[in-house]
């Protein structure tokens, strides 16, 4: 009886589906119709949701990437249309300027502000007449699209076919970071609201109490679910799209069949691009135009697209949809006074639905969550063993300190700010260089350790207050590897983007756990009575101090170094001993590392919960830093960051670790780029995420791999040169046998 | 090998080019500020040799002492930290202190003949602050800081100029300002506005809209200046003033129309008496489209942030006439952009559009965070004309100055108000959208400022 059941529901999902939506709609009305009103109205981010979505499965299918810029290139488009349509302009992308060659050498010898400044490529064109139709300009930002697609695809994504789902990944966190620049530089840094397009006016009044639905929202709705349909026939009846489907499945096959993966692919990135940059144009004049809102979609979207199993184009639009309802019916519960708001934070619930959606999609999927077919899969980033540690870490304690005691404040807060750095990507390389686990939670993870440790801990004696929220961190770590024992690659990364999400939004963002202020204060760290503080910068041991009274103290520095000392020393340790080879044994391949007898299970939580605990005195040392720990820092997006410079680093080193340190945000690169280059932030952080690419496309062990990989690459040549001789030898004694 | 030389120049020559997209010209900065609808309001029209009004200069040279005239020789230098550079940003705060510093330099004399250089630094997240407080404290030509307006940041630099260096705070809108030891508020900061509407709403609107005021819905950005906003400053507040029932709706900092509707309807603010957005202005606007697509027809009380170029031209844009949301109630500090009347705020536009000109700017924002940032100057400039030069000296005015404040209303001291210790003013103004026209309601044109400190007082026997 039971299964017959089963067997029905199976057979009939679509009817049972809507008779249950209806069900659940109809017992939410009986209850209180109110409710249902700030569902109805909240659709039309429900379909700007469901286009991300789609974009999402249809690269994913087209190229197994699953694209965490979609958000940010729906966006774009939309900032291109604002451009053409509101100010008649075209912007001409960030171009590099020859001229630099001379101001660079010619600036280092001069005073600010009297710099010498070539002439530069424009920054924008203006069109013949004042702005452009509303048609000519959505056909210009249309094309922008497909172009945009085309680039994607041909210069950054088609290198990566072969590549690892890290380096796919990382590349498109590289290229949030970089369109996300380039907005903020080309259109400026105010949000654009109701830029013009000609929606549909009004309302459509719903029967009883259940609200209205606003026309232009319902619009978006109805061109979202037309594109999806369009898409399931298009993936169903022609050749195209059962090339796509076959590819997905199977793309070795595929190649048999005589389909070429690539040309699949560059049409599914150009479909992908076409479609966000439409809803992005459309939803303009309800939404804000900004380097937020719309990006930031990507994490409810993912959510969609999961639960649509990463196939089904109508499933993710009811599921974006459905996102949307649900974070309008959590926000009218937040404000019913029988809500625990102390407890829960009813903004931080909407947005940390998705966490939810995805935890309930994992359930209900189980093991058929999609991985995705490919001819082969690259390997990852070579993890050499360390030589040469002793030397390497005296040489590098000198430096630093010498820049702590011998250079200026500015040298001093940048060298702090990389030995923070390098604590959070040595937990990244244990994590996913050592053991393949991609986290894009790790920031989430360190900011437990320090929110805990300035509410309940920050009365210990320094260094038992850090240690313990460093544990309260592996806790955490420990909970997030339950996931990881049965998922992994791009499915780990979305729910750990998940638990980031969540974690931000509930415990950070929760006002009786956090206080309303939004930050919670971390008191210096005190050593034999002495204050270490980064603001006490009169304190002298043994006659030393930093050489001004400019915060940061340099001994804090010290105290940075000593516990980067130490964690790299244990990182190494970990990387040579039997652990070590147990965790890559795991990345290499969980199933024979299971028949070689290595408990897959313990060492995967093993890997999370000692990364958590590193990252956990990361997050600790960043609070002492500022002398408070906010939500902002610790944010989702700031995992995002953080992986992306690991890996430009080299995320399966320690050496990676400190390289990646001095790239980070705020580091000694970034203070060589600011106060010598005399580079602005923002450009430093494009060219940063432009490296990361290129990094990801060319150099997969990343900067401190790369002499490692550049004499491979001879030792190869050379090998490869070796036997062609040996075979031009061969073959002239065969001729010369033969005649 | 030579290969890999050629690659190496090669590449250090692709970092050089990549780094010269860097250098670019700021052209594209240009579509941050947009046009006015409206003309700034001006009593007579200026003289053939000066882009701004003899009264002007008259009006400002009597509040800062200084000589007048264009200054020269060593400049002073003032530091000024504002958020820029991502989102949200507060441009039009630095629009307003770049237009102080060019009309004190120019026709103010500047600080007893020598011209103000400003030291800028912009945050966009938390350790910018640390950062910028570090730059400043670093500088021994700095002796004091103005800050523009800052949501990040605000702890570190605060923490890191305390009893250093005075800091000035040009707008204070988040909880480490307002408690600020050793920071300085020349106005009664976002708490006096936020305060003052809730008492309007609960006490004032009854008798304006002859209605009574039992139920309130407020719809606050989830960030720690409108949590702050909202939970600690207008419920309690509400509540105390016989409200009773305040529902309060966080919605993101980035939230759209779509959003605002959803927010605006899970407040209840249909069948509210009073509906309460604090919002900024790209959120303000999403508020207007949804209150007009859901047919609310609730009184509306809101601040001054709701004020701008971005709302006049989207009004605009959807066949409104007027540059406020017509029936909307505004609470600012006491006198309003757009009504004229107040010498030190017409004086102020009358530079805003003046310097504008000279600067190219084809579309100043010269409302919301310009005006307190540009009369933040204007008071340093008048305690360095008065011989105070030094931190100590200028810590020391700023505790005795008990006003008259530019452009500022009622009572003034610093240290006076008994919550928030930075907040040196105390009194705001209502003004209201009426069609076209923007009118005083309680304001310091007609002498009916709100004093929310006195009230409370009142109330409390």
């Amino acid at each position: 009886m039971e299964q017959s059941s089963k067997a029905f529901v199976k057979k009939q999902k679509l009817p049972v589906g809507i008779v249950t939506v209806i069900a659940l709609f109809a017992i939410l009305y009986a209850w209180d119709a109110q409710q249902l009103a700030p569902m109805f109205s909240n659709i039309g981010t429900g379909a700007l949701m469901s286009a991300v979505a789609l974009g999402v499965v249809l690269t994913f299918r087209g190229s197994g990437v699953v694209n965490f810029a979609n958000g940010v290139i729906t966006v774009f488009v939309a900032y291109w249309y604002y451009g053409f349509k509101v100010e008649g302009r075209l912007y001409v992308p960030p171009l590099p300027n020859p001229f630099v060659l001379i101001e660079i050498p010619v600036n280092w010898f001069r005073d600010e502000g009297k710099y010498l400044d070539l002439p530069n490529w424009p920054t924008s064109i203006d069109l013949p007449g004042d702005r452009l139709t509303t048609a000519t300009a959505v056909v210009l930002a249309l094309v922008v699209a497909v172009l945009l697609g085309l680039f994607l695809h041909f210069a950054i994504f088609k290198p990566l076919r072969n590549a690892p789902v890290l380096a796919k990944v990382v590349t498109s966190v590289g290229l949030f970071v970089v369109l996300q620049e380039f907005i903020r530089i080309r259109f400026g840094e105010l949000a654009k609201t109701g830029v013009p397009f000609p929606l549909p006016k009004g309302k459509i009044d719903l029967p009883g109490e259940l609200g209205i639905v606003p026309k232009n929202q319902l619009f978006l709705v109805i061109v979202v679910t037309v594109i999806a349909v369009g898409l399931w026939a298009l993936f169903k009846f022609t050749r195209f799209g059962l090339a796509t489907r076959a590819a997905a499945e199977n793309e070795k096959g595929a190649i048999v069949l005589g389909f070429s993966p690539d040309f699949l692919a560059g049409a599914n990135w150009v479909l992908s691009t076409l479609i966000a940059g439409l809803l992005g144009i459309l939803a303009s004049p309800i939404t804000n135009l900004d380097t937020i809102t719309i990006p930031l979609l990507i994490v409810p979207a993912l959510g969609a697209a999961l639960l649509a199993n990463f196939t089904s184009f109508g499933l993710t639009v009811a599921a974006g949809v459905g996102i949307a309802m649900l974070q309008g019916w959590i926000q009218y519960q937040g404000a019913q006074t029988w809500f625990p708001k102390g407890v829960l934070p009813t903004a931080g619930l909407t947005q940390a639905l998705p966490f939810f959606v995805v935890v309930v999609a994992m359930y209900l999927r189980g093991k058929s969550l999609p991985v995705r077919g490919s001819v082969s899969v690259g390997k990852m980033p070579f993890a050499s063993a360390p030589k040469n540690v002793i030397p390497f870490t005296i040489v590098a304690s000198i430096v630093v300190l010498a820049l702590l005691f011998g250079w200026n404040y500015e040298w001093r807060q940048s060298t702090i700010n990389t030995l923070v750095a390098v604590v959070i990507a040595l937990s990244l390389v244990v994590l996913v260089g050592f053991v393949g686990q991609i986290s894009l939670a790790q920031m989430a993870i360190a900011g437990t350790a320090g929110f805990f440790m300035s509410k309940y801990f920050d009365d210990l004696p320094f260094p038992l207050a850090p240690i313990i929220g460093a544990f309260v961190a592996a806790i955490f770590g420990v909970v997030v590897s339950i996931p990881a024992l049965r998922l992994r690659g791009v499915n780990l990364a979305v729910i750990t983007l998940s638990v980031a999400v969540a974690i931000e939004q509930l415990i950070f963002k929760n006002k009786t756990f956090a206080g309303e202020v939004g930050a919670l204060p971390v008191k210096p760290p005190e050593i034999a009575g002495k204050d270490f503080g980064p603001n006490n910068t009169l304190l002298r041991v043994a006659g030393l101090k930093g050489r001004d009274d400019i915060p940061p103290n340099a001994w804090f520095g010290v105290i940075c170094l000593v516990f980067v000392i130490i964690l790299c020393l244990m990182v190494v340790n970990v990387r040579r001993s039997n652990t070590g080879r147990q965790l890559l044994a795991v990345r290499s391949n969980e199933r024979a590392a299971a028949a070689v007898g290595i408990d897959v299970a313990r060492t995967k939580i093993l890997a999370f919960g000692l990364a958590a605990f590193v990252a956990g005195l990361g997050g600790t040392l960043s609070g002492y830093r500022f002398g408070s720990v906010t939500p902002q820092y610790f944010g989702a997006f700031a995992s995002l960051t953080f992986l992306s410079f690991a890996y430009l680093g080299g995320i399966a080193s320690v050496s990676g670790a400190v390289v990646a340190g001095i790239v980070a945000p705020n580091g000694l690169n970034f203070n060589f780029l600011e106060n010598i280059l005399h580079l602005d932030q923002g450009y430093a952080t494009l060219i940063g995420g432009v490296g990361l690419i290129i990094t990801a496309v060319q150099n997969p062990e990343g900067l401190a791999g790369a002499p490692r990989l550049v004499k491979q690459r001879q030792i190869d040549k050379a090998v490869r040169k070796k036997a062609m001789a040996e075979r031009s030898k061969v073959e002239a004694s065969q001729r010369e046998g033969s005649t | 090998m030579r290969s890999n030389k050629i690659r190496f120049v090669a590449g250090l020559a692709v970092l050089g080019l990549l780094v010269g997209a860097c250098s670019e010209d700021d052209e594209s900065v240009a579509p941050t500020i947009e046009a006015p609808t409206s003309e700034a309001p001006t009593s007579e029209a200026p003289s053939d040799d000066l882009p701004v009004q003899q009264s002007s200069i008259d009006v400002s040279l009597a509040y800062t002492g200084g000589p007048g005239g264009a200054a020269s020789g060593d400049p002073i230098k003032v530091g000024f930290v504002n958020q820029e550079g991502g989102t949200p940003a507060f441009p039009e705060a630095t629009f307003g202190i770049d237009t102080a510093v060019w009309f004190i330099n120019n026709y103010l004399g500047g600080v007893g003949g020598r011209p103000i250089e400003l030291v800028k630094c912009f945050v966009t997240k938390e350790e910018d602050g640390l950062k910028c407080g570090q730059e400043m404290l670093a500088n021994d030509e700095v002796q004091a800081v103005i800050t523009g307006t800052m949501l990040s940041g605000n702890q570190p630099l605060l923490d890191t100029l305390k009893d250093k260096k005075p800091v000035f705070i040009g707008n204070p809108v988040t909880t480490p300002e307002f408690l600020a030891s050793d920071g300085f508020a020349l106005t009664p900061g976002s708490p006096g506005v936020v305060q003052g509407l809730a008492i309007f709403a609960a006490k004032y609107v009854p008798e304006l809209e002859g209605k009574e005021v039992k139920k309130v819905a407020v719809v606050y950005q989830d960030n720690a200046a409108g949590t702050i906003a909202f939970t600690a400053l207008t419920k309690p507040i509400l509540e105390m003033f016989g409200v009773e029932e305040v529902t309060g709706v966080p919605v993101p900092d980035t939230a759209g129309a779509t959003e605002m509707a959803t927010a605006i309807q899970s407040s209840g603010a249909a069948t509210a008496d009073v509906f309460y957005p604090l919002v900024t202005v790209q959120g303000c606007i999403g508020i207007y489209d949804a209150i007009k697509t859901l047919e609310i027809t609730t009184t509306v009380v809101t601040t001054g942030l709701c004020f701008g170029v971005p709302m006049q031209d989207h009004l605009k844009s959807v066949g409104e006439e007027g540059d406020l949301p017509d029936g909307w109630y505004f609470g600012g500090y006491g006198f309003a952009y757009e009504i004229p009347g107040n010498p030190d705020l017409d004086s102020y536009i009358d530079a805003a559009f003046a310097y504008a000109k000279e600067e190219g700017i084809e579309n100043p924002e010269y409302t919301g965070f310009a005006g307190p940032t540009f009369a933040t100057l204007m008071t340093l400039v008048q305690f360095m004309n008065g011989g105070s030069l030094d931190s100590e000296s200028l810590r020391a005015d700023v505790k005795a100055f008990v006003g008259p404040m530019w452009a500022g209303v009622g009572d003034f001291k610093c240290g006076g108000n008994p919550t928030f210790p930075s907040l040196c003013g105390f009194s705001i103004g209502i003004q209201q959208q009426q069609g076209t026209e923007y009118v005083s309601i309680l304001d310091g044109y007609n002498g009916k400022a709100i004093n929310p400190v006195e009230e409370m007082a009142a109330l409390a026997g």
